[in-house]
């Protein structure tokens, strides 16, 4: 599934190189391609090159050179030859494909009224490859309810452990209930594409079937908007920021509860981003999910409440 | 004598038909132009409006022309799906050529799915709507000389067919 997703995008040397590689999709964690550099595979951790006859090795120098007209096709191809219908994404510095795999871009800015308005003149991309886990949270399933009805959660960690795929199957199960829980509403405001995998307004991941996706809409944005027009009882986002307080304390007033990521490390990472200082004195999250580096995407180091007592550490439960 | 009645009859017939079938053929050249307009316009809300991509924009559109158009626009869109068919550029031209040997269009017409090439997913919204207007005041161009083509020309070919048609009963009678 991941292979038909991913190898389309690419110009047609590099796809008949990856044909003949066939690297292990399942594991494969992203792609980085520089111009006049070495294509880099990261598959658990470990960094592969693609080499000229179509084989994978460790060796850099075996590496296929990229070029700009590379990096050029693959953006073209993932706009689908349309990049006035991705200024918007472009401007951000990303792209996602369909799976919700999301294609980073860097290259220079071209600024317009202190905004930058799109880039040009690309020279890298970071392909990240979206791994939807089905079954991930089912363990840490208990903590996202307090009682019988589900409580603010944020989970946090830093880039690449697995937030998303977390948050994404919390969602399914919150939407989808069980036997002890009702499902509830869920509304998923998903910025990037990459929660729900939405493609022409399909999700092609598995959210459930009480969830609402909002997407390519600002988060602020959609969190409003969703809360007036779909009534959702769970509100979910990733990768919230100072920019999202408030739009994420007029969702707590509507009594709608937060299921929500973060970036962070450590919790003195998380008590010194000042935006989010007043909600931890206020106590509104009533889960903070930690994860950590690790094999499996979505590995849970820790779980405090909201007077950060710890509810799980690994090897230890309470 | 009934022989040649019947040759004469057919003779003014075919004829006639031959000029009324060139008549008719300057008609749907209009016609046809007209369709192209109204596609471009489509395109242009798609794009303005839902910010749509190419492929989804000419699938969208194709359920609302009429054909050749409508084909053209369902498999342009279907290989630019595909993606490993070719670029946009590459899968446009080859469309192109069918529509243009295949349903008749003439050859001046290259010229404005040329443009349509070359400009299409280029830069900005901007620019694609400004060549998308370009496209069509240039088809109306085409629409006004292949309009006056049929009023000069269409009876021209009426009349000529069933001249022809009844020298030739004459000179078989």
């Amino acid at each position: 599934m991941i292979k038909e997703q991913i190898l389309p995008v690419f110009s047609s040397r590099i796809r008949m190189l990856l044909e003949q590689a066939d690297p292990d999709y399942e594991r494969l964690q992203e792609l980085r391609l520089r111009v006049n550099q070495p294509m880099i595979l990261q598959q658990n951790g470990k960094e592969l090159y693609l080499t000229e006859d179509g084989q994978l090795c460790d060796s850099y120098k075996k590496g296929i050179c990229i070029t700009t007209k590379d990096i050029r096709d693959i953006i073209d191809v993932a706009c689908g030859y349309s990049g006035y219908a991705f200024e918007e994404e472009i401007s951000r510095g990303y792209l996602t494909i369909t799976g919700g795999h999301r294609i980073g871009l860097a290259g220079r800015a071209v600024m317009a009224e202190g905004a930058i308005q799109t880039l040009k003149h690309f020279s890298a991309l970071n392909i990240r490859i979206a791994h939807p886990v089905t079954g991930c949270a089912e363990k840490w399933k208990k903590y996202f309810y307090e009682g019988n009805k589900p409580c603010h959660v944020l989970i946090i960690s830093p880039p690449g452990c697995g937030k998303t795929t977390l948050l994404r199957d919390a969602v399914r199960i919150l939407s989808n209930g069980d036997t002890a829980h009702q499902g509830v509403t869920v509304g998923v405001v998903d910025e990037r594409a990459e929660i729900a995998g939405t493609y022409r307004g399909l999700a092609t991941h598995d959210l459930g079937m009480r969830t609402d996706v909002l997407d390519g809409c600002p988060k602020a944005m959609g969190m409003e908007m969703l809360l007036r027009s779909m009534a959702p009882k769970v509100l979910a986002v990733d990768e919230i920021g100072i920019q999202d307080v408030s739009s994420i304390e007029n969702a707590l007033r509507c009594g709608c509860k937060l299921l929500a990521t973060l970036h962070g490390e450590t919790i003195q990472d998380f008590l010194e981003k000042p935006g989010f200082r007043k909600l931890v004195e206020e106590r509104v999250f009533e889960r903070y999910i930690f994860l950590k580096q690790g094999q499996t995407p979505g590995e849970v180091g820790c779980i405090y409440n909201r007077n950060f007592e710890i509810l799980w550490e690994e090897r230890v439960c309470i | 004598m009934y022989l040649k009645i019947i040759g004469c009859l057919f003779c003014l017939g075919a004829a006639a038909t031959i000029g009324f079938l060139k008549a008719e053929e300057l008609k749907s050249r209009v016609r046809r132009l007209e369709e192209f307009k109204r596609m471009m316009m489509l395109l242009q809300g798609e794009l303005r409006f839902h910010r749509a991509t190419l492929s989804e924009a000419f699938e969208n559109v194709s359920k609302r022309v009429e054909e050749p158009f409508a084909g053209f626009l369902e498999e342009t869109a279907e290989r630019l799906e595909e993606r490993q068919r070719g670029s946009f550029d590459e899968v446009w031209k080859e469309m192109s050529k069918k529509l243009l040997y295949t349903e008749g269009l003439q050859k001046e017409d290259e010229q404005l799915l040329e443009l349509l090439r070359s400009s299409l997913g280029y830069l900005d919204l901007t620019m694609q709507t400004e060549t998308l207007n370009l496209a069509m005041v240039q088809t109306e161009e085409s629409i006004r000389l292949a309009k006056e083509q049929q009023e000069t020309r269409g009876k021209l070919y009426q009349t000529m067919g069933v001249t022809v048609g009844a020298l030739l009963a004459l000179l078989i009678i």
